[in-house]
């Protein structure tokens, strides 16, 4: 009987932590150091598929004579997951037991991670996918999936397909100060093997401000690229 | 829930008319101030946005301060007056331009705001979306995550305002609880909106008083909206609105830049 108690009091308590997280991310962050192609754990760029590489070097070359028709964020578009986590832009989290939000100053962009759902929540389609998450102790989990192909990876025009799946693994430090993001793509239209790159975010003491896309370039432009 | 966002969108889309299983609960067309003119003919209410969750859903919280979760508003009116049908009580020059805005609108060319061009809705109008908006309660914050053209307000609790404020479009706003009532303050708004979506003015000097509480069992969120505008009005006026406790709706990806056929051209809003 002892025993029994002893079990369930170890269940309770595991179930009771991976519900109720020590960390608290709640707060303002910007991403320390930038770069406008990612970098990947160990140095390098992510490996391309003949067609991953067909489709970045167009849109490097599009890039280079200054026509950015491919990348939509430039007419108020939505960047995607993970671009936005790899901006240089704060972005708000609010830390709740069932949702963390992720509020980014770009144009105001909302994300919900939700920790009571299953991917696939819908249909998918999403410039920001669908978003599920879980707390492996301290660490927080995030799945997200179901894209369309209107947004890039990076400033620099990485691509990626429908089909590609973005796992976060977010750490706050000891001192709670900084956040550390380790972000894997997996996308084999694109990319031969899965790849992983890790970005720190610094906790930021001013507020997130207004940010309206369409005042910034002078009026929403009803163009797209096909 | 796809059939929720298939609503939504004809909501969006229709201007005049709306195709939501909605029509039969609409008043009949009223013109503005009691006018003989067609050519001031109101857009009718839609008379009901959000009805009840289904069975099932979950069910609201005990606690009254708790206003975590996702809201849906009753109903959807056009003008922002004091009461159904009626304007903002505006200034005669003010009104002059109301119906100038009313008459553009009824012949196919309504004046362009804001949010024609994927700018924020401003306040009082932003309240009176037809779309879920999520409560998230924080420390000190209150976030209020509006599906319609990705919105984010923040209440700061227990705060002022800043001294100097730079007009923006949603203003600050600072929250206090008087009893289980939520009271939000916000200034510091722009010019560049319109108080509803038949275009009353407002100016820089608008102020907006907001209570919030919970009734009908936590089922429904009652909002009793005060505005006061010394430039636009002749004083103020509030009305109250009821937003409906929905579990059971996640909020959509919402991005008014996609492809926006409406964008304004000449200060006019273009359909395409």
């Amino acid at each position: 009987m002892k025993t029994l108690v002893a079990l369930m009091a170890c269940c309770v308590a595991s179930t009771a932590m991976a519900q109720a997280p020590k960390a608290d991310m709640t707060g303002i962050w910007r991403r320390v150091g930038t770069t406008p192609n990612v970098v990947v754990d160990g140095g390098g760029q992510p490996r391309l598929t003949a067609d991953g590489a067909k489709q970045y070097a167009a849109n490097r070359a599009a890039a280079a004579r200054g026509d950015y028709s491919h990348d939509t964020s430039k007419i108020c578009l939505p960047d995607g997951i993970p671009r936005l986590m790899l901006k240089g832009q704060p972005f708000e989290i609010l830390q709740r037991p069932t949702i963390v939000a992720f509020n980014y100053q770009i144009n105001r962009l909302p994300r919900v991670v939700y920790l009571d759902a299953k991917p696939p929540i819908e249909n998918g389609g999403y410039y920001l996918g669908e978003s599920t998450g879980k707390w492996e102790g301290d660490t927080l989990v995030i799945d997200t999936r179901g894209f369309n192909t209107d947004t890039l990876i990076d400033d620099a025009g990485l691509p990626h397909s429908e089909d590609m799946t973005v796992t976060e693994r977010l750490k706050l430090s000891a001192d709670g100060k900084k956040l550390v993001n380790q972000i894997t793509v997996v996308d084999p239209a694109i990319f031969r093997s899965p790849w992983t790159t890790t970005v720190t975010y610094a906790r930021q003491s001013t507020p997130i401000v207004e940010d309206v896309c369409a005042e910034r370039i002078g009026g929403s432009k009803p163009k797209r690229k096909r | 829930m796809i059939k929720t966002n298939l609503c939504r969108v004809a909501v969006a889309v229709a201007i005049a008319s709306v195709s939501c299983g909605v029509q039969a609960q609409q008043r009949p067309a009223q013109r503005l101030n009691n006018s003989d003119d067609p050519g001031l003919t109101l857009t009718p209410a839609i008379g009901r946005v959000s009805a009840e969750a289904p069975a099932g859903s979950r069910a609201p919280t005990a606690d009254p301060r708790d206003f975590e979760g996702v809201w849906w508003i009753s109903r959807y009116e056009y003008l922002l007056g004091p009461s159904a049908g009626v304007p903002p009580p505006l200034k005669p020059e003010y009104m002059t331009i109301l119906e100038r805005r009313v008459r553009a609108k009824n012949r196919g060319a309504p004046e362009a705001d804001a949010s024609t061009d994927c700018r924020p809705h401003g306040m009082p109008r932003l309240m009176e979306s037809p779309y879920p908006i999520r409560i998230v309660q924080t420390p000190g914050q209150i976030t209020f995550m509006h599906e319609v053209a990705h919105n984010i307000r923040r209440i700061f609790m227990d705060q002022q305002h800043p001294a100097k404020l730079k007009p923006n479009y949603l203003g600050h706003s600072v929250g206090r609880w008087e009893g289980d009532t939520l009271v939000v303050d916000t200034t510091g708004l722009n010019d560049k909106t319109f108080i509803d979506d038949e275009g009353s003015t407002h100016s820089e000097q608008i102020h907006v008083v907001e209570r919030y509480r919970k009734i009908n069992g936590g089922k429904d969120l009652e909002l009793v909206m005060q505005v006061t505008d010394p430039v636009t009005l002749t004083q103020p006026y509030s009305y109250t609105r009821i937003y409906k406790w929905r579990p059971d709706v996640k909020p959509a990806e919402y991005v008014c830049e996609e492809n926006n056929r409406n964008a304004p051209e000449n200060g006019v809003t273009v359909a395409k």
